[in-house]
């Protein structure tokens, strides 16, 4: 890898070496390559925009081991950080003396690195007794208000304030999530003030550090040996964890934040190659593999959000590829949310200038996503100013790593900005549905459910056949079918394999349900009733039993029957038929056998569901003929 | 960096684990060992060798000591003790340890 460098390097070939100092960083971000990484920046820093940035340590614990690491990051998106650090848990004092370091460094941000350990040692190790608990919140935002207050008034600087840690083993166990004096609850409401806090302050951040060690891992965050010896408190490999979440603040803050992201269609947007596949062929969904393209596309939809412009370049031919993007019923992004596309067989290099152009921005305002290794290496080869995401090879993968990157992320938006998503829409809707609810029925009505079963699509087969095998709590028989074997069922004379797919208010839960349906003259048996555990107790079973009644009805059938075989697992299901009206007729030692009145039964689809027999849109007379 | 050979294939039980470890293995991890300690104390790859400490390496003080640590920690997926952290006050030294707690894991 370093030979690569050398040689790119010494052929002035900057971006490339860029990219790969790039990737052998993603691989090993320590300290031995991010010294490596800023003496090939000091050699390209001529060529490739990179913005100066001065940034101010105020912190309780030690951050200098991370110095090279962040100024490393920084090279690689775009940014010349210089770092001070300010002495070790005298931040206070620093902020309060005039002629601090902290002043004379004149920093464009400083960054208010304190711990709970530090700043409220009553939260993380000795439990204070409830009454003492109230002057500790005050008294910790009491200090970091004045400390914002005195350094908005005498420093133009942006502040990044940490959030406090929750305690890793509170004082009372389990009991602190019940008890008045827990300290979890403390340090969350010092984070709601702080919260206020940075709302009040232009040019005020709140990085919450809670989050970054849960998302991690808090027991794989923290080193309790370090800590004592050099007051270090997270691992080694939490660094670059660290690192990377501080260059989300300080792009966007030195203006180096991405404005438009370029995106490719084929195994991007994606899976499959239209050209190929043809516009049923490609993958693009809420289930495996599709779904993790749809996750890439709503990565993007978040983007735009936060006003960041979305391209397409692609390899394709434009017509087809517009059509695909317009009717596949995948697609979250559909052409219209993109402001520019260059969708033909034309170099992308050129394309991407072009893009820029036409959208009035420089090129190191673009970030290209693409899969291909090789369009990626071209890119880069041409236009070292473009941010070039190169996908990895796992699509599960695709969304987190675009997500990652700091070039993204936006402190503030402008109503510009806002317009552009329906971010409020969404936002209010969340909110509204984590109010506490007075009744189960007013939960289930605020859900809007709609359920449809239908006879189960050829593309679905190997969905269904899945569902049967993984479905453990509710499935009245437990019956598990090969993909071939629902093939097979599907076609047979007498026989049914219907789908049940569940729409609510937050978006499609995909296929949930299968029923396996058999009869004969007058009689019907339901040989499988499932229900994915992802609807469980939301009453979408009795909507399936009374869509299996109307088409009951419709084939004039006399009786409803099932058994229900016990499992290890199945307890969810037990009581299912006797609470839909069934009676018992038989129990054996394999189960018990349950008969349900077709015609005179009173079961009733729950009000609060919207529920249809249908496939592709046909009314239900034409799955009983 | 210690061979391709699966860990079964190491060896009877009653040698030590460090006799494990073949000719071909100790160059490898000498060498990483070597490039990760230039790159911190930013000194030439051929000016460290088996005995330099920080007696020889005027830039090897603790912050860079705490950072040496740290990245050998993070390429082997190791953590030091605070006890070894004051031992490991050469390259040779570095690379024996390095050696028998990757082996431990």
């Amino acid at each position: 890898m370093r030979e690569l460098i050398e040689a790119a390097l010494a052929a002035g070939r900057y971006g490339e070496a860029r990219s790969a100092a790039e990737a052998m960083w993603r691989a090993q971000p320590n300290g031995a390559v991010a010294n490596y990484v800023l003496e090939c920046a000091a050699r390209w820093r001529e060529t490739l925009p990179c913005r100066p940035w001065r940034v101010y340590f105020l912190r309780s614990f030690t951050v200098e081991p991370m110095v090279p690491l962040l100024r490393a990051g920084g090279a690689l998106v775009g940014l010349e950080l210089t770092v001070g650090v300010g002495p070790l848990g005298a931040y206070m004092q620093e902020v309060l003396e005039g002629e601090s370091g902290l002043y004379r460094f004149r920093p464009d941000t400083v960054i208010v690195a304190v711990q709970t350990r530090d700043i409220a040692p009553q939260l993380w190790e000795d439990g204070v007794p409830g009454a003492g608990l109230a002057a500790v919140v005050a008294e910790v935002l009491g200090h970091f208000t004045a400390l914002v207050e005195r350094l908005r008034s005498d420093s133009p600087a942006d502040l990044i304030l940490h959030a406090l840690e929750e305690p890793v083993h509170p004082s009372w166990g389990v009991l602190d999530g019940q008890r008045p004096d827990g300290q979890a609850a403390a340090v969350q409401e010092i984070n709601q003030g702080l919260r206020r806090l940075v709302s009040r302050w232009p040019g005020v951040y709140l990085l919450g550090y809670d989050r970054l060690v849960a998302n991690y891992g808090r027991l794989q965050w923290h080193d309790e040996r370090k800590w004592l010896l050099v007051r270090l408190p997270m691992r080694a490999e939490c660094q670059p964890v660290m690192v990377n979440e501080w260059l989300r603040y300080l792009v966007p803050l030195a203006g180096r934040g991405v404005k438009v992201v370029v995106t490719d269609l084929d195994n991007t947007l994606w899976g499959g190659v239209l050209g190929e596949d043809g516009p049923e062929g490609i993958q693009v969904g809420i289930e495996h593999p599709g779904a993790h393209y749809r996750a890439l596309q709503q990565t993007l939809v978040d983007f735009a959000r936060r006003g960041i412009l979305l391209a397409v370049c692609s390899k394709n031919d434009e017509p087809e590829a517009l059509a695909a993007m317009d009717s596949h019923p995948g697609m979250l992004l559909r052409s219209s949310a993109f402001a520019a596309t260059r969708i033909n067989w034309t170099d992308k290099s050129q394309n991407l200038r072009e893009i820029a152009g036409e959208l009035n921005v420089g090129l190191d305002a673009l970030a290209f996503l693409d899969d291909s290794p090789v369009e990626c290496e071209r890119v880069r080869r041409e236009l070292p100013e473009v941010t070039v995401i190169e996908l990895p090879r796992e699509p599960a993968a695709y969304a987190a790593t675009v997500r990652r990157h700091p070039g993204f992320e936006r402190l503030a938006l402008s109503q510009e900005d806002e317009a552009r998503g329906e971010l409020y829409r969404v936002q209010k809707e969340r909110v509204t549905a984590q109010r506490q609810f007075g009744t189960v029925e007013e939960f289930y009505e605020s859900l809007r459910q709609e359920v449809v079963m239908a006879l189960v699509d050829p593309a679905h087969e190997q969905r269904v056949a899945q569902l049967t095998q993984k479905t453990n709590q509710f499935n009245l028989t437990g019956r598990r079918y090969s993909e071939a074997e629902i093939h097979e069922l599907a076609r047979r004379e007498g026989a049914r394999v219907f789908e049940v797919s569940v729409r609510d208010r937050f978006g499609d839960n995909g296929i949930v349900g299968v029923i396996v349906f058999r009869y004969t003259a007058g009689v019907g048996v339901i040989e499988t009733m499932l229900m994915s555990c992802r609807v469980i107790g939301r009453t979408v079973e009795t909507a399936m039993m009374a869509l299996l009644v109307r088409f009951g009805r419709q084939l004039s059938l006399q009786w409803i029957e099932g058994w229900f075989v016990p499992t290890a697992k199945n307890g969810p299901a037990r009581d299912f038929y006797a609470n839909h009206q069934f009676a018992q007729v038989e129990a054996g030692e394999a189960g018990t056998r349950w008969r349900l009145p077709v015609e005179s039964c009173s079961l009733a689809c729950p009000r609060w569901i919207r529920a249809s027999l249908a496939k592709d849109g046909n009314d239900g007379e034409s799955i009983a003929s | 960096m210690m061979g391709n050979r699966s860990r079964l294939e190491l060896g009877p039980l009653e040698q030590g684990p460090l006799e494990r470890f073949d000719q071909d293995d100790w160059r490898a991890l000498t060498d990483r060992v070597r490039q990760i300690a230039a790159d911190i104390f930013a000194v030439p790859l051929d000016g460290l060798t088996a005995e330099s400490s920080p007696e020889s390496i005027a830039s090897w003080d603790s912050l860079n000591h705490l950072s040496l640590v740290l990245a050998l920690e993070q390429e082997w997926s190791i953590q030091f003790s605070p006890e070894e952290m004051e031992e490991l006050l050469s390259i040779a030294k570095i690379v024996s340890v390095v050696a028998e707690k990757s082996l431990e894991r």
